[in-house]
């Protein structure tokens, strides 16, 4: 293929990976698009200024989802860390690794539909404690899968080495591990801070429509066809990640499969 | 011994409170459910839910809707991206596309199917433009192409979230690999480059994914979001059909809930079984 080609390819690819962006921005700034407009009727800043001004429904979904994620993705990475320490040393470690798989792998809402029950009983349900340890349930098996890489022998060694210069466990930890460790638990953070703040069916059922995270706004506006709204409420969950993502590329995608 | 590092022992607790126990506690509930033993309408230990379901078409009928609608999914995926990792090869690792690539990975699956519906629909852009350039006379004149009977909003969505993920992942390999000097090497060997990349690029690049493939085969399998605002009444994709019979309002239907969730939870475990049965996990001790 020619030089000529691939670099229409590539406009292309940039075109297409930057129109959802860019329409949803559209839709999020219109009060009206009749059909077969192909541009909105009214375009205004009124829906992102009520946002600003905590006015509307939004500034509440946003500062729950945002309390939500951020303790997620703080003790998947600190419990997934710990744990995937314990599988990696264990002489069972295949068994527990490929334990840790499955609640990773399964659909999040038929998971939730398994252990909704037991949500109801100890009365976690509908608030968002119960949310976010349902959503923990499925984002900290994902936090050890992550871990699983770091474990090796230079670390075993690493923490031989502490031990016999007389270093304490604390020591071990705050001086070796985590320092060595910083980028893994950087990724883990993000992408378990991401599982939680892309979920929507495990928060809808365990949270029965009372935790109303940013994902329950978007479906709720969908359902009431105001799709401006829903536009402005999805802008809020992409957006927030696009800029982790241009500052930390690096630390976001991991190669080993 | 174990216990002498009180980090590994909070490690061992977490991973049975977080892990073992739900899942355990999950499948265990809704097996009992399912055979009549637990639940607001149990009558004892009966198998009569179990038949009811295993002859009910609609639910065998949804699990093949999935799988036809995840197939379709990966295949198309998979093989856009071969085709972009293919062509553009160094060009995903310099300057716009290198930053612009990774933007899609924060597009949630709700975000998607909202995006795909407004493209999709009879009133969404694509009706729009066909209508000002005379293809279509009417708003209904526009094909249903959401809430369709083949699930093409649904796999639009999909591939939509696929493909960047994909060509992302196929570039790290491609890199990590150093196909570039595969490439050359046969091509000075005198191979053709369609010979090159089917007998050298594609094989490498997709042994190496085949566990990612496979894994994002059942994240599909499982997804509910799309399928939700996209799919139609009947048939549904099978985590849809689940959810909507547990919250029906019959009782009646809710071990039949169950029930799918445990063949949904059977066909998982073998995939993931299969996929690492020979496979060492990544630990290097």
């Amino acid at each position: 293929m020619t030089s000529r080609f691939k670099k229409i390819l590539s406009i292309l690819l940039i075109g297409l990976y930057l129109f959802p962006f860019g329409y949803l921005l559209l839709l999020s700034v219109s009060r009206s698009w009749r059909f077969p407009a192909l541009w909105p009727d009214n375009v205004t800043l009124s829906n992102w200024s009520d946002l600003l001004a905590g006015q509307g429904e939004l500034a509440g979904s946003l500062l729950v989802s945002v309390i939500i994620s951020i303790s997620v993705a703080v003790f998947s990475t600190l419990f997934g860390f710990a744990t995937s320490k314990f599988i990696a040393y264990s002489k069972y470690r295949k068994q527990l690794m490929l334990y840790s798989y499955f609640p990773f792998v399964l659909s999040p809402v038929i998971y939730a539909a398994c252990i909704y029950y037991f949500f109801i009983i100890l009365d976690l349900s509908g608030s968002v404690p119960g949310v976010m340890i349902a959503q923990l349930i499925i984002a900290y098996p994902y936090a050890v899968i992550i871990f699983s890489g770091f474990w090796s022998d230079r670390i075993k060694s690493m923490e031989h080495l502490v031990a016999g210069l007389g270093g304490k466990k604390w020591d071990t930890y705050v001086r070796v591990l985590f320092p060595a460790a910083r980028d893994m638990l950087l990724i883990c953070f993000f992408q378990t801070f991401l599982i939680s703040w892309f979920e929507y069916g495990l928060t809808s059922l365990i949270g029965v429509g009372k935790v109303q995270t940013l994902t329950i706004k978007v479906f709720q506006f969908i359902q009431e066809a105001n799709i401006y709204h829903a536009a402005l409420a999805s802008c809020l969950l992409i957006f927030p990640p696009v800029l982790f993502l241009l500052f930390n590329k690096k630390y976001i995608f991991k190669t080993k499969a | 011994m174990w216990f002498r590092d009180k980090f590994r022992l909070v490690g061992i607790v977490l991973f049975f409170l977080l892990a073992v126990m739900p899942l355990l506690l999950g499948v265990g509930y809704a097996l009992l459910y399912s055979l009549g033993v637990t639940g607001i309408l149990s009558e004892g230990l009966t198998l009569e839910h179990w038949s009811e379901v295993l002859s009910d078409a609609e639910i065998l009928f949804s699990f093949g809707y999935s799988v036809y609608i995840t197939t379709t999914t990966m295949g198309i995926a998979v093989m856009a991206s071969l085709f972009i990792t293919l062509q553009l090869g160094g060009r995903l690792n310099r300057g716009a596309l290198s930053y612009i690539s990774y933007f899609p990975l924060a597009i949630p699956a709700i975000v998607a199917a909202l995006f795909i519906f407004q493209l999709f629909s009879k009133a969404g852009l694509f009706s729009r433009i066909s209508y000002q350039v005379g293809f279509t006379e009417a708003i209904q004149s526009f094909p249903g192409l959401v809430n369709d009977r083949w699930a093409i909003g649904i796999i639009a969505a999909h591939v939509m979230l696929a493909v960047p993920f994909f060509v992302i992942y196929f570039r790290n390999i491609y890199r990590s690999e150093n196909l570039d000097r595969y490439r050359e090497l046969a091509l000075s060997l005198g191979s053709y480059p369609l010979q090159t990349a089917f007998r050298v690029q594609v094989p490498v690049l997709l042994y190496r994914a085949l566990p990612t493939i496979v894994l994002y085969f059942l994240f599909v399998l499982g997804s509910y979001e799309i399928p939700l605002i996209l799919g139609q009444e009947s048939p549904q994709m099978v985590s849809v059909l689940a959810i909507r019979k547990l919250r029906k309002f019959n009782l009646m239907d809710i071990p039949e809930a169950y029930i799918i969730a445990i063949l949904y939870l059977i066909v998982i475990l073998g995939l993931v079984l299969l996929l690492f049965r020979k496979r060492r996990l990544s630990y290097d001790l």
